[in-house]
């Protein structure tokens, strides 16, 4: 019996194609917004869990308190003008000795852009200093964290750091515009007036960008593939100073980095206390973003909640009208023999047929939705992608079940208590 | 066959409490063709409510071959109307989203009768009533005489040992009427018990017992002066 009331209920909504086409569409439409934002949401949270593997997600960074609010371009123009802020104190041996008493950490590494070939360049306001482009001084701890490996030649050697030797490793691309298909090792490259000799270069590092993003990569300056790598120590001796504006710890497991936290800062608070040091790693961008993102789905889960919300009601509006109207079939019904179970049964599969065909066309919509907020996020240039998975689909089936069992049952149960002796004699 | 015992039935308006019957006793037995007259407000189509189970009376009591059925459930009742009961209405009442052979196989389809056999009964009933060339055909699509013959068919899907009328003719013209009385006397003449609700006089005579309805009081329960089954001519 149960599928030649089915068979009836699609007879039905054919028969009411205009009700029929209002109430789908606007159930489709409604369950693919919502499904297409939770797309969005679980991409957002794979997303998230990806680049818990990016390095940059794994560095505890130590600097004093007067660099905080300031950015790279203001700590690079500070330290093109020679004028490194007062009171940083550390030396390579201080750093070292960080890695040696917090357990936890892995790496502990420099890396400060350096001022080789200084340009003065003059904006509205005031006059300021301009690096070299992309040199960069490290520690060899730099090379092992970000995980370089060399195509030829050698790291620096500790009588490199020592004597703050005029040598460098080149990045793939810079040695490639330099030196094409000649091997650089041993030859020297100049900056204004200085000379450095090439004693390594790096191999070609662009992860799995793509072939256009590559050439795009290739022509910034600033793409570790174009970086000019020298001993850190070299700033320090050339510039007269030996201070360290700031450095960096590393670990290799993500999960050990709030440990790791707690033991730096326990450690510096006890060998520097006073110094105002600021230790900030991405469990500080990670509150931020809780922050940032509980807003965020506050307002998406409202617009989700308001769409399927009206989606629900207008259709739940529409069967109780369709309810009332039709009345006088539910006594027809019951005359034939129909209980009042069977009136009750019907009516809610003539919603069910609705909102199966709603929930598919939903499904539908969803693809192309998903495909939609893909191409902006993309174009957006996001690192999030929505992407269709098992998990959305299943949602937008539960949540199509659970709405249309609430625009359903109340109609449904409506038509039970039609008495028929009353509408059938309203002839 | 069926046995009413001071039946009465009020409806609360919540202003006021509308007495619609006000005690009414009534026999039928297998094979009467009984009509029920009265002006409009009289209480026929109460009556005729309560009879098919439609209704339940506020009061009195209803007996189907002396076994009390209005403290019967739902599913009870409904298991009742569809096997023994077969109703016709003035309007038809047909299904207008299907069409005349889906119309007929409806009350089947609650009785859980085999899909294979739903079609030959309801084929079988609408060649019956002369409607085997329009099966396929909807409502909208048939005059009203056609329709009532439909609602026939339907009616007798299920072989019903009652079949209940109310006002069948009212909504035809008078040779479309006459069309369909006599598929009725027809049928009560093959042993189907009917019983009818009219106001018109003619069509009063054609049953073998009449019953005067008035401000839900009956008037009078008497036999037809012919006690024979009437000849269709009569109407």
């Amino acid at each position: 019996m149960l599928l030649d009331l089915i068979g009836i209920s699609f007879k039905r909504l054919k028969n009411r194609m205009v009700e029929s086409v209002v109430v789908i569409l606007s159930l489709a439409f409604g369950l693919a917004v919502v499904s297409t934002i939770i797309s969005v949401i679980f991409a957002f949270g794979d997303s998230l869990n990806d680049v818990q593997d990016n390095p940059w997600r794994r560095v505890i960074n130590v600097y004093p308190a007067e660099f905080e609010g300031a950015d790279y371009g203001e700590t690079i123009k500070k330290i093109g003008n020679k004028n490194l802020i007062e009171g940083v104190e550390f030396s390579l041996e201080d750093i070292e000795r960080v890695k040696e008493s917090c357990p936890s950490i892995d790496y502990a590494y420099i890396e400060d852009w350096m001022s080789l070939y200084d340009q003065e360049v003059e904006d509205e306001n005031e006059n300021w200093w301009e690096t070299s482009p992309a040199a960069f001084g490290v520690n060899n701890d730099w090379f092992l964290f970000n995980k370089k490996e060399l195509e030829g030649g050698t790291f620096f050697s500790t009588e490199d750091y020592i004597n703050g030797n005029n040598v460098v490793v080149l990045g793939n691309n810079i040695k490639n515009l330099l030196f094409a298909q000649e091997n650089p090792i041993g030859k020297d490259i100049l900056f204004g007036d200085k000379s450095f000799k090439v004693i390594g270069y790096l191999k070609a590092d662009y992860g799995d960008s793509k072939e256009s993003d590559i050439e795009e990569r290739k022509a910034n300056k600033w793409d570790d593939n174009n970086y000019v790598i020298l001993p850190y120590s070299y700033k320090t001796m050339k510039d007269g100073t030996t201070k360290i504006s700031y450095f960096s710890l590393g670990i290799d497991d993500y999960n050990n980095l709030e440990k790791a936290v707690e033991e730096v800062k326990y450690y510096l608070n006890s060998e520097f206390p006073g110094n105002g040091l600021m230790i900030k790693s991405s469990l500080d961008w990670n509150d931020d973003f809780d922050n940032t993102s509980k807003i965020i789905l506050r307002i998406v889960g409202f617009i989700a909640a308001t769409a399927l919300l009206i989606a629900t009601l207008t259709n739940l509006n529409l069967m109780l009208a369709r309810v009332t109207r039709e009345k006088k079939g539910f006594g027809i019904s019951q005359a034939l023999g129909a209980s009042k179970a069977i009136v009750f049964i019907n009516t809610l599969l003539d919603s069910v047929v609705v909102g199966f065909v709603g929930a598919f066309l939903g499904l539908l919509l969803m693809v192309l939705f998903t495909i939609g907020a893909d191409v902006i996020l993309g174009s957006a240039g996001s690192v999030v992608s929505a992407t269709l998975s098992v998990k959305t689909f299943v949602i937008n089936i539960i949540l199509s079940i659970f709405i249309t069992s609430l625009f359903s049952f109340f109609p449904a149960l409506k038509a039970t208590q039609v008495a028929p002796s009353q509408v059938l004699r309203e002839d | 066959m069926i046995k009413i015992k001071n039946v009465k039935k009020s409806y609360d308006l919540g202003v006021s409490v509308v007495n619609a019957l006000k005690g009414v006793d009534l026999n039928v037995e297998r094979g009467d063709f009984l009509t029920i007259m009265g002006a409009s407000g009289s209480g026929k189509s109460t009556l005729l409510h309560i009879l098919g189970l439609l209704d339940l009376p506020s009061e009195g009591e209803y007996l189907i071959d002396n076994i009390p059925v209005q403290n019967l459930p739902d599913k009870e009742l409904a298991r009742i109307r569809n096997k023994h009961f077969g109703f016709i209405f003035q309007s038809f009442n047909l299904f207008n989203e299907l069409n005349a052979l889906e119309n007929v196989m409806m009350p089947l389809i609650y009785g859980k009768t085999d899909k294979k056999d739903r079609k030959n009964i309801a084929v079988d009933l609408l060649k019956k009533v002369g409607l085997d060339h329009r099966i396929t055909h909807y409502p909208n699509m048939l005059s009203g005489g056609e329709q009532q013959r439909v609602a026939i068919a339907r009616a007798l899907a299920n072989n019903p040992d009652l079949i209940l009328a109310d006002e069948p003719t009212g909504n035809l013209p008078s040779e479309k009427g006459a069309e369909i009385m006599n598929l009725l006397i027809e049928l009560n003449k093959q042993g189907t018990t009917i019983i009818m609700v009219t106001h018109d006089d003619k069509l009063g005579r054609c049953g073998n017992k009449k019953v005067v309805m008035k401000d839900g009081v009956m008037l009078s329960h008497e036999l037809v002066e012919n006690p024979h089954i009437p000849e269709p001519t009569c109407c």
